[in-house]
């Protein structure tokens, strides 16, 4: 084993542990007052007129008058207000702040805020969307983006093809259920707007902050505070609560602070992509899988978000770990008038594993052959290219991963024993998650930096990547202080702190080791070269690997800089009186290449499996007329401890050539392969197809009873 | 305001002088009138508590009955030697840990959800309620006791002072419960039965169903039909056994569950209970 993985004591452990840690809303500065957002109960209107009471002393409305610049939140489109003005798109869309010292008589004036709605009929779906007409949500079309690609011959493959196997899969909401909700405290000392609160990425909310004020940046300061989860959901989210609560700060030139109910959290914020998949698969006379035709169709939301990004990750992972050397692939991502959809651990990439894993087990059913034979006769290696034509540089071993999965699972036996005992199975998947920003766009749109700071023998660590509980103030100071050969303790790194952390990017896509762990394992190596000066910096910038192109015109070239590859076997015996599935266990085998700390993996493959598994069972997460129906913790169920079945999982050594010390991203992958895995033994065990995810009691009840 | 009375009588005197609501754990009220966190929650009217009162704070057991104080916590019960495991059963998958902590009988019973989940036991052990006010008591079957779905025959002056469960032995005991997950979870279905076989006749049993209707179902002619049958001779009878049930068992749609499922997984548990567990 590497020494780095050797596990260590988390930096963050004693302060969380002990109950120290001060998060967003435990921290009062003096003279703070309280924010609370006023939101439509509508899914779709336009905004007549809107009363007001008359407000005490100290009280304040905050609404798209008081915005200095621009009325928008800037993520890829400009279309999000800040604050709705003439028209409402979702239900909690935002329409004003209402900000003073006691919370009881804000919630006063809230009950006494009327506003007139002309109700405009909503789109709640894809199928509306994808037959609805003017008015659109977005633009004049019905859809966000909707994207394209090929490789190889697709036409002349189809008119060779002698079979068609074509499946329709469906994939729900699933909310991040983060422990601690959306949380900002904005003060504004008269030059200097400081934000402090939960999130994941404080530069976003730094360029939020510049658009809506016009601001210089040297006026705007974001600081991250402990934070409680986040799990994509406090991605780009942040900044609209951040954004708010800088206006009120402003206004009321007292410290704001904002932090959402668990109602209002779950019922507003960005929650994983509903999805459509169509695959069909073009079979020659010798059985072969010659062609793929594929259709990805996303529920964006009312805004467009992350809604491009997440559909480029959906339809670049959609073909799955295989090497078919003919594809037609198309993705959509539809506005809606339900709640925005956004970023969430997998990031487009669980609805994809799931219908490509799903439609390889019906192939080889329809077939009559072995799953995973079938599977192994496609896996791409290294030197092949990828669904977008980039070529794979690196060995890959997906064939040493399945093997590992199959022998710690005993999945051979178990699978054809299964066959004759009723209510049992057992199912399988083989995954991939692209680690780092799409495309080039680490190079083109983040250009990360990281700085290191030397006085005299101790070593401080800059970058803009957040403690999020994955444990990031461990593994970059694990990092810095191998590359520079001294004791950990000597090297410090605090919460991020815009005023002098550089923009090392955002704490996602499983970039923060692979791309900021190894920026500042080069930043380190410059300073061992200089270690005999006393104090100094280095900020060290990153360079597009020139092995890699990528053209986002045509979606050509290598989608993501590395990968990361892993397998599933989960098995399960479905309750026969209740239709309950008992999950008796999961296995699972990654290359995540070198592991920097082996617990800190360790829990984040057990925390994404059964995020995983909530995904694929329990989270049951429906809108109606646009409102969400599980918005409580009661309603919205996530797995407990108790849920949790017996975890077995193993990493294969296969060193990155990327990544420091060999490592490759993680927070991502443990997710991503669950559903398939499970719903396969599902499948199994009650020989009935299962196509879409969460898989219910009641589900599995209506499937045995037909 | 609120009251905060030193002992049971002054509490019955606080009940008959004022409108209040009484407040034993907290765990059905602090849930349903929550407000902005950091304000206070939205009782609709003062509050009684009663939580603390020392003199409901036991457990009597002897031959005949066990009584349970109204202020004894589910961990209090669970962690008493005296109670038969079978009824720790239901009890033990109550919310969770912290929730057992502080949850009570006497909550469940007059917060009179159908999903409550010490329901099902109380109505199957044929238990009764006895409630006080400053004039006296009265002691109330727990069936007629619970009128409906969140209703009691509870008077605005009355506090429920304590759950009599008869102390019975039985050959059989079931119990089970569908939940949404393993933990703090509601129930969609749930299912406590006990019966008593001597010498391969059933000479007692009791089926209560949760989760099914306005409050739990006991379908005292289908047991009437079952006392006296050999355990053998069960499974010949199940057809028209659980057609009766399934006539009585009216669910609801909600978003935890269906109609459908409801009805079909309890049919499924009491045939389980009947001719599985009895049969062996
Ligand atoms: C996270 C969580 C999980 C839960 N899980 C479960 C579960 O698995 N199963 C389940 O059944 N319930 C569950 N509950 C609900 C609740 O914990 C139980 O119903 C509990 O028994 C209520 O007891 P309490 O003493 O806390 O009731 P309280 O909240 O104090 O009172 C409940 C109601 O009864 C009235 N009341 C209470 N005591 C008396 C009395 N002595 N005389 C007259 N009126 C009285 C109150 O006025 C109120 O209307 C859960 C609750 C939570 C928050």
């Amino acid at each position: 084993m590497n020494k780095i993985s050797e596990s260590i004591k988390r930096y963050d452990f004693e302060d969380k542990i002990h109950g120290k840690a001060v998060y967003t809303p435990d921290y009062h500065p003096e003279g703070m007052i309280y924010a609370k957002t006023f939101r439509s109960k509508v899914s779709r209107a336009k905004i007549l007129s809107i009363q007001i009471p008359s407000l005490p002393a100290d009280y304040f409305i905050v609404d798209h008058r008081d915005i200095p610049a621009k009325n928008v939140i800037p993520v890829v489109f400009d279309d999000q207000p800040v604050f709705a003005v003439n028209e409402v798109n979702y239900i909690g869309e935002p329409i004003l702040l209402v900000a003073g010292p006691e919370k009881s008589v804000i919630l006063e004036i809230m009950n006494k805020i009327n506003v007139e709605y002309q109700t405009i009929q909503p789109i709640l779906n894809i199928e509306e969307a994808e037959s609805c007409s003017a008015p659109f949500i977005f633009k004049e079309q019905p859809h966000f983006v909707h994207y394209e690609y090929h490789k190889g011959n697709f036409e002349d493959s189809v008119k060779r093809a002698k079979r068609v196997i074509s499946d329709e899969f469906k994939t729900g909401y699933q909310e991040q259920a983060y422990l601690e909700t959306q949380s900002i405290l904005a003060t504004y000392d008269g030059d200097t707007i400081c934000i402090q609160g939960s999130m994941q990425c404080p530069y976003y909310i730094v360029e939020s902050l510049e658009v809506v004020l016009g601001w210089d940046r040297s006026r705007i300061r974001v600081i991250q505070m402990p934070t409680g989860g986040a799990f994509g959901g406090k991605e780009d989210f942040p900044s609209i609560p951040g954004v708010h609560a800088a206006l009120a700060a402003i206004k009321s030139k007292r410290p704001v602070q904002l932090v959402y109910e668990r109602q209002e959290d779950i019922q507003c914020s960005t929650k994983r992509h509903p999805s459509i998949i169509q695959i069909k698969s073009f079979l020659d006379e010798n059985e072969e899988i010659i062609a793929r035709d594929i259709e990805v169709k996303l529920d964006g939301g009312a805004y467009a978000g992350l809604s491009s990004v997440v559909l480029q990750r959906t339809i670049f992972s959609v073909a799955g770990c295989y090497n078919v050397e003919n594809l037609f692939v198309r993705g959509t991502a539809y506005a809606t008038n339900n709640v925005v959809s956004g970023a969430f651990r997998g990031f487009g990439g669980p609805q994809a594993f799931y219908a490509i894993e799903m439609h390889m087990e019906n192939i080889a059913m329809q077939l009559r052959t072995d799953p995973i034979q079938l599977r192994r006769k496609y896996f791409v290696k290294q030197g092949d290219t990828s669904s977008t034509q980039g070529k794979f540089h690196d060995p890959i071993v997906l064939d040493l991963i399945t093997d590992e999965v199959i022998t710690l699972s005993d999945f051979k036996s178990k699978r054809s024993r299964f066959e004759s005992e009723k209510l049992k199975g057992i199912g399988c998947s083989v995954f991939f998650h692209g680690c780092g920003f799409t495309g080039a766009g680490e190079a083109e749109l983040i250009k990360p930096k990281v700085r290191l700071k030397k006085l005299k023998s101790e070593v401080e660590i800059f970058i803009s990547n957040t403690e999020i509980g994955q444990g990031v103030l461990t593994t970059m100071r694990k990092i810095v202080s191998s590359a520079l050969g001294i004791p950990i303790e000597h090297v410090h790194h605090n919460y991020p702190n815009s005023h002098d952390c550089p923009d090392s990017g955002p704490t996602v896509a499983s970039r923060t080791v692979l791309i900021v762990g190894r920026l500042l394992q080069d930043c380190a190596t410059e300073m061992k070269k200089r270690w005999n000066e006393e104090s100094f910096e280095i900020i060290q910038n990153y360079a597009y690997p020139s092995h890699l192109s990528w053209d986002n015109q045509t979606f050509k070239g290598n989608a993501y800089p590395d990968y990361s590859w892993g397998a599933n076997v989960v098995e399960v015996e479905i309750n026969a009186d209740t239709y309950e599935v008992d999950v008796k266990g999961i296995w699972a085998v990654y290359d995540i290449g070198t592991p920097i700390d082996e617990k800190i993996v360790k829990g984040q493959i057990e925390g994404g499996i059964v995020q995983g598994l909530g995904y694929a069972t329990s989270e049951v997460l429906e809108t109606k007329n646009g409102k969400l129906s599980q918005d409580t913790f009661t309603t919205y169920i996530i797995p407990s401890s108790l849920d949790i079945p017996p975890i077995f999982s193993k990493l294969v050594e296969n060193p990155s050539t990327m990544g420091p010390f060999g490592a490759r991203g993680l927070g991502e992958i443990p997710l991503v392969g669950i559903a398939p895995a499970l719903a396969s033994a599902v499948q199994q065990a009650i020989g009935k197809r299962i196509t879409k995810i969460p898989i219910t009691p009641e589900d599995i009840l209506k499937e045995v009873q037909l | 305001m609120s009251f905060r009375p030193a002992s049971l009588s002054e509490a019955l005197l606080i009940r008959k002088t004022n409108d209040v609501m009484v407040y034993c754990g907290g765990s059905d009220v602090m849930i349903k009138y929550r407000s902005w966190s950091g304000t206070p929650a939205q009782f609709p009217k003062d509050v009684l508590y009663i939580g603390h009162l020392k003199e409901l704070k036991s457990i009597d057991v002897n031959d005949f009955e066990i009584t349970i104080g109204a202020t004894v916590s589910y961990a209090q019960f669970l962690q008493d030697e005296r109670i038969p495991i079978e009824y720790k059963k239901p009890v033990e998958q109550i919310g969770s840990v912290a929730i057992r902590n502080i949850g009570t009988f006497s909550g469940n019973i007059c917060n009179a959800s159908p999903a409550g989940d010490t329901l099902t036991m109380l109505y199957a052990l044929n238990a009764k309620v006895i409630v006080a006010s400053t004039v006296g008591k009265r002691e109330i079957a727990i069936e007629n006791f619970i009128t409906g779905p969140g209703s009691t025959c509870l008077k605005n002056d009355e506090i429920l002072t304590h759950i009599i469960i008869p102390n019975q032995k039985f050959s059989h005991t079931y119990y089970y419960k569908v939940g949404t997950r393993k933990a703090n979870a509601i129930s969609k279905v749930s299912v406590f039965a006990v019966a008593d076989v001597v010498e391969h006749r059933v000479t007692d049993i009791r089926i209560a169903v949760g989760s099914c209707g306005p409050t739990v179902i006991r379908l005292k002619e289908a047991e009437a039909k079952i006392i006296g049958s050999n355990t053998s001779n069960i499974e010949s009878m199940i057809y028209s056994l659980l057609t009766m049930y399934d006539d009585k068992i009216v669910p609801i749609d909600d978003v935890r569950s269906t109609k459908v499922y409801r009805s079909k997984v309890a049919l499924n548990l009491i045939e389980t209970f009947l001719v599985k567990e009895l049969g062996q």
